[in-house]
């Protein structure tokens, strides 16, 4: 179920964590009432439930804050587990840094980052902070319009600590990309924190909502999942690597929600009881590598 | 129902809070606001002005609002004194707002910048 536009929808039936499933994908077009209307009439007919285009919870340092919205949506359920994919975003982009740092092909040490938003993956924040990148938080810049960069995780969490409690508390539209404005044509905010990034990362909507025009030559795009057209737009761009922190499985990438549904429907658990073991045993049985594609050559890495 | 004077100190606190917090002069940038404040049951408005990341609350109308904020005497002194946050009335219509939605995040901003924890 996502908030997204519903011209994306398709199904595909693919081997995941070794169960054979069938995975569906009903946008809402950013409608929360249709939203919760599809959740509450699949609850209990489907094995797992996950929640894309918004967030439910966001982790910080310890503390977790709840999204309004998005937990309205999560309790239109009562009896199959829904999942925003949080728990993939703590443990599975994480990895993925650490997979880049050891592999490339970016270098990351010393690389300058710009994670357009940062509060809804901390996760990945601290793990690029720990290869030695130069971090660039644009939270406030790309969400609020707020001409302040963030440099450090300790100013990212005390800003997090003001403000993260209320922000939670707004309609889903002040605070995210949902429905029809996922498709309108980019328009370039704060476009110099863009070209000065070596690495551009965070939530893709947010990259492509405010990407610049031109100057990103050579550049790396770290982030969730991307359609072909997403890929397509970058490469017209001047990016480099496209780097997708959900792996390439059965022949394609599936957003964080879904890969945590699918660990949910493999392990017959509710989000709340999945472990780091869980995602752990998860990425070893499949291997587990971030999806690269070199758009110069249309090649895809390891 | 809160006095004139309740209100003038709560205006006056936040402007303190606000020069005191020096990363608003940087958050503010560019952002040169006239804001008119209203009390429903108070006769008379009160003002602020951002100008070059600096906040001052004139006595009188620095010019036309760009945005306005009115709801009861009781909540504008609870609001800018701290008390409360802006989002829950805002939410609930107590608290009403003429301005765009990209002034009302920015204000939002440096309210729990000045007050939040």
């Amino acid at each position: 179920m996502s908030l997204g536009s519903s011209r994306r929808d398709h199904s595909v039936r693919a081997t995941l964590f070794g169960r054979d499933m069938e995975v569906a994908r009903r946008g809402c077009d950013g409608d929360m009432d249709r939203a919760i209307a599809l959740v509450a009439e699949l609850d209990g007919k489907v094995d797992a439930i996950g929640l894309g285009g918004l967030d439910v919870y966001l982790f910080i340092r310890g503390e977790r804050y709840v999204i309004a919205d998005g937990m309205r949506l999560m309790q239109a359920a009562t009896r199959t587990p829904v999942t925003d994919g949080s728990g993939c975003k703590r443990y599975l982009e994480p990895a993925a840094v650490r997979w880049l740092a050891a592999h490339g092909p970016v270098a990351l040490a010393g690389a300058k980052v710009l994670m357009v938003s940062a509060l809804d993956r901390f996760g990945m924040a601290e793990a690029l902070t720990e290869a030695g990148c130069a971090m660039t938080y644009g939270d406030l810049m790309f969400a609020a319009g707020v001409p302040y960069a963030i440099h450090s995780l300790d100013e990212l969490a005390e800003i997090a600590r003001k403000m993260a409690r209320e922000m939670v508390k707004l309609p889903i539209h002040m605070i995210y990309s949902v429905g029809a404005s996922q498709e309108a044509a980019p328009e370039a905010r704060f476009p110099e924190a863009y070209l000065d990034a070596d690495v551009i990362a965070g939530d893709f909507l947010f990259i492509r909502r405010f990407l610049p025009p031109d100057g990103l030559d050579g550049k790396a795009v770290l982030t969730n999942t991307t359609t072909a057209a997403d890929r397509e737009l970058l490469r017209a761009r001047g990016v480099r690597y496209v780097i997708t922190t959900t792996p390439l499985l059965a022949g394609r990438t599936f957003g964080n929600n879904v890969m945590e549904a699918a660990l949910c429907a493999a392990f017959n658990k509710v989000p709340e009881e999945l472990t780091p073991d869980d995602f752990g045993a998860a990425l070893r049985a499949a291997d587990y590598r971030p999806a690269v594609i070199d758009l110069a050559s249309g090649q895809q890495g390891d | 129902m809160a006095a004139a004077d309740e209100l003038t100190r709560a205006l006056d606190g936040f402007v303190e809070r606000f020069a005191a917090e020096p990363r608003l002069k940087a958050m503010t940038a560019g952002w040169d606001r006239t804001i008119e404040v209203r009390a429903d049951d108070l006769p008379a408005p009160y003002w602020l002005r951002i100008e070059g990341g600096v906040l001052r609350r004139p006595d009188e109308a620095p010019g036309k609002p760009d945005m306005a904020i009115s709801a009861n005497s009781d909540l504008i002194r609870d609001l800018f004194s701290g008390r409360i946050s802006p989002t829950e009335p805002y939410l609930t219509g107590d608290l009403r707002l003429l301005a765009s939605e990209a002034d009302v995040m920015r204000l939002d901003v440096i309210t729990l910048m000045v007050w939040g924890e």
